[in-house]
């Protein structure tokens, strides 16, 4: 029962977020605008890994 | 109990999703998807079990053995089809949940063809 990246992913969400607030308010917003990138990339990284196996165990089992 | 901790994952997933609605949407989608994933990843330790004794017990009937495949071959094309719908419009693109319902059953459909056909067949036998 793998929850931990349940959890990763919240903790890169507020990071973000958090990070995002204090760079919008020290004037930098392009900067903001690329750790939002950053931390969404990252997390479509991990997303795509779970989706690539959920989808091989699913073709195995059910030999599609 | 197995339904306790898949409760609790996702009731946290869901918190945690909708806190993080507000601030970034695209994490909150992918944490759903996450959790979606994660659970049913806990599935299958019992959907083997399942599958392997259908598989018995059709041996034993003498039913033949492709008419079951096609039929777990038929469940797992709906099963990857309600999960990439539900996603989809979960996240709002009901248009693009609704294409890939469409194209489910499309595909459901010519998976059964052969089923059809040698039901055809025997049916014109009978006459």
């Amino acid at each position: 029962m793998d929850i931990s990246i349940v959890f990763q992913i919240a903790a890169v969400g507020i990071l973000v977020a958090v990070l995002n607030q204090v760079l919008i308010r020290a004037g930098r917003e392009e900067q903001a605008m690329l750790t939002t990138l950053a931390g969404l990339v990252v997390v479509l990284f991990w997303v795509i890994q779970y989706i690539n196996r959920l989808f091989t165990t699913v073709q195995t089992l059910f030999n599609l | 109990m197995e339904i306790f901790k898949i409760v609790a994952v996702a009731a946290s997933g869901t918190v945690l999703a909708v806190t993080l609605k507000k601030e970034s949407p695209q994490l909150a989608m992918a944490l759903s998807v996450i959790t979606g994933v994660v659970i049913f990843l806990q599935l299958f330790g019992y959907f083997s079990n399942i599958i392997s004794q259908l598989y018995k017990m059709t041996a034993l009937s003498g039913i033949k053995s492709e008419y079951v495949s096609i039929i777990l071959k038929v469940t797992g094309i709906a099963y990857i089809t309600q999960i990439g719908s539900e996603i989809c419009k979960d996240a709002g693109e009901s248009a693009i949940g609704t294409k890939i319902e469409i194209a489910g059953k499309v595909l459901i459909a010519a998976a059964c063809l052969p089923l059809v056909t040698t039901l055809f067949g025997t049916v014109m036998d009978l006459l």
